[in-house]
């Protein structure tokens, strides 16, 4: 798998390398900004984009803005976004689209190298890797009024693990229920937000998002 | 004010009186030679301005006027402590960026300070003559009364005392008494003299209360300003610096303990690495930890942390503190600060060999003085200095940075305590 590193701290950008060339991954290139990221893209074609949010020159959030540049200019070009700090207003505006391929983890992440190398496949199949910080902070954030008001407590719990990017198996084995069931709930929150028939893993980003614009 | 509260105490000891009468009379006779440099100036200087000054050649002529009063005014507002107890206190609006002429030129007619320092010396130089010379005539008539009997031999013998022909060596006596019975007056004459003349120093050379108010909401928001300033810094420094290092740690460990089973060597390296990147997470801790107060000063005062800093200054540096009380802690900081920044500023810009750093309490103000024989040139504008002058003014101090092309440059905070 063919992946884009943007990181303007080398300390950092030479670590996430190495322990992508250590699980097998083809890091094609590494740029310290939202340009050289643009062009990498470009040149490359990876099968995935790794961002940090803040790049020069600013140090704002200039890596999220690169991403959904990236997104304009290639639908669902699937992005993993790497912060110090969760803020849901980033995770929505790169989900916003719902296409999918969205990743937003805390850089502590990065050290339970199993999970992160699995988010780095889930968002370049086109999955999702919301951090479960950020997707607290939105359990957190939606205690009253909107469309998620209709979920009942288990609804909202297996939409959260969702957002995290959990299999219909993974939220099974979280909530401890049958798979089965895990089925039911998601299909009662499909019918719950109004999302139209379609193919399962983009219904998943739709309920994220209408979660996140909620 | 203070002042006020020196000159009416009611009960003075004799020593104290005494210097009182020394001050005032000090006051008044320097102000006598002041007064005649003041009219010489605005004299010479108006002409010149009004000369010169709707040519553009003459806009130096106008700022070099402004500039000698302004050099006065601040001989003018340290003499007045000879009446007040205490010098008087300068606020001038901070010199512009734009160091071209007619930047300058619009600044200075923009302060109204500076006015007020012409306003001040074109009726001092009538009020300061006339004042001294009463004085001195007052004092020629008692000290001459007094004296009478010890040189009446040698008037020619026409010569009047008061409208009187003094005939015999008693009546001279009586001359004597009359001296004596002045004097009193003289004395009380010389108070009021004195303090109306620092009266009017203090009313136009001194910052109103209004102006002080407007001045200090200005550095209250500058105060906020440079607190911002500061969070950023401290958040980009722990962004870049030790979260990045601990995230890098944290990734070396994973990586570690993935490859532990199959490739043992190589995660011994990576543990080591991540163990360095530890310690350098807590070295960066500790430097940003200093930044923002320095262990030193909280824990022991001006003194030693002063004297740290001096000692750490690549260019060689003596400290002389002179505080027995310790400032209030935003004080303190600010003062560390000064001198930090300004020895920062001698090694990086003025090819200095010493520096020296003193720092004193005098009159409830903490007066910091950083001066160093460099080349001189530093920029009072530059990110660093106008930092400094905002954490200092957010305190209701002052901060001066003097620093002509060949030095040497002198760095100058004075920082009220609020005793």
């Amino acid at each position: 798998m063919r992946v884009v590193i943007a990181e303007d701290l080398a300390l950092l950008r030479d670590g996430l390398e190495r322990l992508l060339r250590d699980s097998g991954f083809d890091v094609v290139a590494a740029v310290a900004d939202g340009d050289a990221l643009l062009s990498a893209v470009d040149e490359h074609s990876p099968d995935v984009a790794i961002v940090d949010v803040r790049l020069p020159p600013a140090f704002r959030d200039e890596g999220v803005r690169a991403a959904l540049e990236l997104r304009r200019r290639r639908a669902g070009f699937p992005v993993l976004i790497l912060s110090q700090y969760v803020e849901q207003t980033y995770a929505a505006e790169l989900l916003a689209d719902g296409t999918g391929g969205v990743g937003y983890l805390l850089k502590d992440r990065v050290s339970d190298v199993r999970d992160f190398i699995d988010a780095v496949r889930r968002v370049a199949g086109g999955g999702m890797a919301l951090d479960p910080e950020a997707v607290s902070q939105l359990v957190a954030g939606h205690e009253e009024g909107g469309p998620l008001s209709q979920l009942s407590t288990r609804e909202r719990a297996v939409l959260a693990l969702m957002a995290e990017g959990r299999t219909n198996h993974g939220i099974a084995d979280e909530l401890e229920i049958t798979p089965s069931g895990v089925e039911k709930h998601v299909a009662s929150i499909f019918g719950k937000l109004g999302l139209p028939p379609a193919e399962s893993a983009h219904r998943r980003v739709l309920a994220v998002v209408a979660w996140l614009g909620g | 004010m203070a002042a006020t509260a020196t000159a009416s105490a009611p009960a003075l000891t004799s020593s104290a009186r005494l210097r009182r009468m020394g001050a005032d009379a000090l006051y008044l006779l320097t102000g006598l030679g002041m007064s005649i440099v003041a009219f010489t100036v605005w004299m010479t200087g108006i002409t010149l301005s009004l000369t010169f000054g709707l040519l553009i050649v003459g806009f130096p002529v106008v700022l070099a006027t402004f500039a000698a009063f302004r050099a006065l005014a601040d001989i003018e507002r340290r003499r007045a402590a000879l009446a007040l107890g205490e010098p008087l206190v300068a606020d001038y609006r901070r010199p512009p960026e734009d160091r071209r002429l007619a930047a300058r030129l619009k600044a200075v007619f923009h302060d109204p300070q500076r006015w007020k320092d012409v306003a001040y010396h074109l009726l001092f130089s009538v009020i300061g003559f006339t004042w001294g010379t009463i004085w001195l005539t007052l004092w020629g008539f008692v000290i001459g009364s007094i004296t009478l009997p010890a040189w009446w031999w040698a008037m020619p013998s026409d010569a009047q005392y008061v409208g009187m022909t003094l005939e015999t060596w008693q009546q001279t006596l009586g001359a004597a008494a009359i001296g004596v019975a002045v004097l009193p007056v003289t004395l009380f004459a010389q108070r009021g003299l004195a303090a109306s003349q620092a009266a009017l120093a203090r009313w136009l050379l001194a910052p109103s209360l209004a102006a002080r108010v407007e001045r200090l909401t200005e550095t209250r928001a500058g105060a906020v300003d440079v607190a911002t300033a500061e969070l950023q810094r401290i958040e980009r420094d722990l962004h870049d610096g030790a979260q990045a290092r601990l995230v890098a740690l944290a990734m070396d460990l994973g990586m570690a303990e993935e490859r532990f089973d199959r490739d043992p060597e190589s995660a011994r390296e990576l543990v080591g690495e991540a163990r360095l990147e530890a310690k350098r997470a807590l070295a960066e801790l500790r430097d940003l930890a200093r930044g923002i107060r320095p262990s030193l000063l909280a824990e022991r005062g001006l003194g030693p942390a002063i004297a740290a800093l001096a000692a750490r200054s690549p260019v060689p540096a003596t400290a002389t503190c002179d505080v027995h009380r310790r400032p209030p802690a935003p004080v303190e900081t600010a003062a560390w600060f000064v001198v930090s920044e300004a020895l920062a500023n001698t090694a990086k810009h003025s090819g200095a060999e010493r520096a020296s750093v003193w720092v004193t309490m005098r009159h409830g103000d903490l007066h910091v003085e950083v001066v160093d024989d460099g080349r001189g040139g530093a920029d009072p504008g530059g990110a660093g200095l106008k930092g400094l002058a905002q954490r200092v003014e957010a305190l209701d101090g002052s901060l001066e940075v003097n620093s002509p092309p060949g030095g040497p440059t002198v760095v100058r905070a004075v920082l009220p305590c609020g005793w």
